[in-house]
């Protein structure tokens, strides 16, 4: 008790001598700063995405396990710059709604290529769910005749990527390009990843049928998403509409959706939506890069995403650094309780997500580690999730010292009343 | 003290100096504990109760069908199977204490299930039909979405269930320990919440679940509030769709045909947490407060729902491509949006933040 007042007395007595208060420029330069950073962090992407397909023409050209070896390595590559821009898919309504193009997931995969006869033949929610696109020159569904001849960019983008309305009809983006490169895990939650062979793109000595439609498939989801990464990139420019809409919030409603992104992207998104689901449902397909076995990384670079935010710095793919004015500065002008105790809860995170990372090294990949009966590993993705759990409570703390300052934080489409201090 | 309760404290400093010269009526403590009482022991418990009971009809009933598949056990089962889904319908907007453990929750109710895992991994357990599978400690640590009320439904209520549960022995006997399986969790929550229902019969604690009866609100009051959100977006509109044909089969529960059933025992589960409960409740509190208005305004949406609701036809899976009742629903949406975006003003007026909340982010 004695303790808990003496802290409180000396916060009030702080507050009243008038601390220093964060001055509209600091805001401004810590709204800059994090433009600059998802500008540096998309380019990043596009730059990776680009040396993948690079790599990926090298292999189709030369259709050996050693090349297809290079492209998934290209592919692991890609994800670590996008993965750590998904702290700037929510509270950017300009990048959520773009988002379903590059990273959807979940995905029916039967909608794009062969699967094996555990997956099914139907789904209550998926009328496309073994519509197969590499072995069919047309759609039947309901009646309704599709021409799938010509895979193209065009195809995949306007006609597959949500069919009919149902989100796992996944036809584009890193998830589908994935699905190409490895095929499915057949592994159940036992070690190893897809095994798709190189000679399934091999137009001389085809596996599995279509090798043509299948390279086809892989060529035009490629540049679909070096020309969506391209669009993003062009957002977060000097000029571009991400930076602007993010600037029309004005100071106080854009630092909002900053903490909007990251608490977001912990709590529901990664904590929840990736990660417990997955360990409540054993289920070997309940991970993000399900097909690669990716997902300790996916996930280690999405919480790093976070902590570039909050700490206004992000390393690029090159080694250069790009960091400014931070939210952390800020929040510990005003209370560097709170400042140090998100600090500490992100420092945790990041050891949680690298210990499945160290799993993953020894052959205990996320999918592995959420198997039933396999209480050790359930164990080290569970810490994963309350770290994140915490960490989120001590966004929420961050966002009711800034609510002191006046912040707004209506507007905030997926936090309903962020400021709670109470929240478990 | 934990640093979490340190900075908790700091932070109530802060928002006392910022709010102490503005705030109106401000409730006191003992309003908060009236009223977490009330709801615990009118609301909460008796539901659980309820849910209890009904889960043992259902494992009883599945016995003896299993014993005696004929059309009447069927039947007999198949009741049992809406009445415990209607009494889960009642009590699924809490979801903390002992229904958090275990994933319990989760456990009862896996849905919607948008990689038809239900069917895949049921259809791999019914098909290697491994004895195995029927013990008790298999459904400890299997996946949810073997272990609830879907897999139950898939089995009860397929194209031909009499035939299929009679020449696969197997079928029914892995219902029966799906449903021996509920009973422990729906007993268990009942006989840990008679444990848990005292955190919420103190002021303030040092050493319990939480620090003040405000904060045990909280808890409450999310129950009362998020759900709201849950119905309009999962029941009425991914299943009506954005553009496309309306999807029947994203309805909840549409096999057992009890999708609008559903949300009415929903809503009017709500609607008695909040006005029902005659010891002391939400309607009344704010009254107290001198929120006559909002508090009117809230009564009367949850009565208009409800007749929205009474009017639609059933099956709703039958009828939901139906332009009448396409438009009815996007009407009750709507509704729903008016009545949670008052009660998000309640919270507002009487200073309850409800935080962040685990769909954020979908």
């Amino acid at each position: 008790m004695k303790l808990r007042h003496s802290f409180v007395a000396a916060a009030i007595s702080a507050l009243a001598c008038g601390q220093a208060f964060a001055t509209a420029s600091e805001k401004s330069a810590i709204l800059d700063n994090y433009a600059d950073i998802a500008h540096a962090t998309y380019e990043d992407s596009l730059l990776t995405a680009k040396a993948l397909s690079k790599v990926l023409n090298q292999f189709l050209a030369q259709p050996s396990e050693a090349n297809l070896e290079k492209a998934r390595a290209a592919w692991v590559a890609a994800r670590v710059p996008y993965q750590q821009s998904e702290a700037f898919r929510f509270g950017n309504a300009i990048v959520d709604d773009w988002e379903g193009k590059v990273n959807a997931w979940p995905l029916d995969e039967g909608l794009i290529d062969y699967v094996a006869a555990g997956y099914g033949s139907e789904s209550d929610e998926n009328p496309f769910y073994t519509a197969n696109i590499v072995a069919n020159t047309t759609l039947k569904v309901g009646g309704v005749e599709i021409d799938v001849t010509n895979i193209n960019k065009k195809l995949l983008a306007e006609t597959l990527h949500e069919i009919d309305e149902v989100e796992s009809n996944v036809a584009t983006g890193y998830h589908a390009i994935e699905f190409l490169l490895w095929g499915q895990d057949l592994n159940g939650t036992t070690p190893g990843a897809g095994n798709r062979p190189a000679t399934d793109f091999d137009l001389t000595n085809c596996t599995n049928g279509n090798c043509d439609r299948r390279r086809d498939y892989l060529t035009a989801s490629t540049e679909l998403l070096i020309d969506d990464l391209q669009e993003m990139t062009n957002n977060w420019t000097a000029n571009g509409a991400a930076r602007a809409e993010l600037i029309a919030k004005g100071e106080e409603g854009g630092i909002a959706s900053i903490l909007t992104g990251i608490g977001s992207l912990a709590y529901g998104e990664l904590a929840g939506e990736r990660t417990k689901l997955g360990l409540m449902l054993h289920d070997p397909e309940e991970e993000h890069d399900c097909f690669s076995d990716n997902t300790h990384n996916s996930h280690f670079y999405d919480a790093k995403g976070i902590k570039n935010v909050y700490l206004g710095q992000y390393t690029r793919t090159d080694g250069s650094v790009v960091s400014g004015a931070s939210l952390s500065q800020l929040v510990k002008n005003r209370a560097p309780i709170v400042d140090q105790d998100l600090q500490n809860k992100l420092k945790n995170t990041e050891v949680a997500a690298q210990a499945m990372a160290d799993e993953a090294a020894k052959g205990n990949t996320f999918d592995v580690l959420i198997g039933a009966n396999n209480k050790a590993g359930n164990q080290v993705v569970q810490t994963f999730v309350d770290a994140l759990v915490a960490e989120a409570e001590a966004i929420e703390n961050t966002i009711a010292v800034m609510k002191l300052e006046g912040v707004e934080l209506e507007g905030s489409d997926s936090l309903d009343n962020p400021a709670s201090i109470n929240a478990e | 003290m934990s640093l979490k309760h340190l900075i908790k404290s700091i932070l109530l400093a802060y928002m006392l100096l910022t709010y102490s010269s503005v705030a109106i009526a401000e409730v006191n403590p003992e309003q908060w504990l009236k009223l977490n009482q009330a709801v615990i022991n009118d609301h909460v418990l008796p539901n659980y109760l309820k849910l209890a009971k009904q889960s043992a009809e259902l494992k009883t009933s599945s016995t003896q069908l299993c014993q005696a598949p004929n059309s009447v056990t069927l039947e007999q089962t198949q009741t049992s199977f809406i009445n415990m889904l209607n009494a889960w319908q009642r009590i699924q907007h809490v979801q903390f204490g002992p229904i958090e453990l275990l994933m319990r929750s989760y456990t009862i109710q896996f849905w919607p299930d948008k990689k038809n895992l239900t069917s895949k991994q049921l259809n791999l357990l019914l098909t290697e039909a491994n004895p195995a599978t029927l013990a008790p400690e298999f459904f400890n640590t299997a996946s949810i979405a073997v272990k609830g009320l879907p897999a139950i439904e898939r089995i009860i209520f397929t194209d031909e269930p009499l035939k299929t549960l009679q020449e696969n022995p197997f079928h029914c006997q892995f219902l029966q320990a799906i449903s021996g399986h509920l009973l422990t969790q729906t007993e268990n929550t009942l006989a840990e919440w008679q444990t848990y229902k005292q955190e919420f019969e103190y002021l303030s604690s040092e050493e319990g679940n939480y620090e003040s009866a405000q904060e045990a609100s909280i808890d409450l009051m999310k129950a009362q509030v998020e759900p709201l959100e849950i119905i309009r977006d999962l029941k009425i509109l991914r299943p009506l769709g954005k553009t496309a044909k309306a999807k029947p089969r994203r309805l909840e529960n549409w096999r057992s045909k009890n999708a609008l059933q559903n949300m009415q025992h929903n809503i009017q589960a709500l609607h008695h947490m909040y006005s029902g409960v005659t010891a002391y409740n939400l309607s009344l509190l704010m009254r107290e407060q001198g929120e006559v208005g909002l508090a009117d305004d809230i009564e009367t949406q949850f009565k208009s729902i409800e007749t929205g609701l009474s009017k639609l036809p059933s099956p709703l899976s039958k009828h939901l491509q139906e332009a009448s009742v396409h438009k009815q629903l996007l009407h009750i949406s709507e509704q729903i949006s008016q009545l949670h975006s008052n009660l998000e003003k309640s919270m507002n007026m009487l200073e309850l933040q409800l935080g962040f909340n685990s769909r954020d982010g979908d």
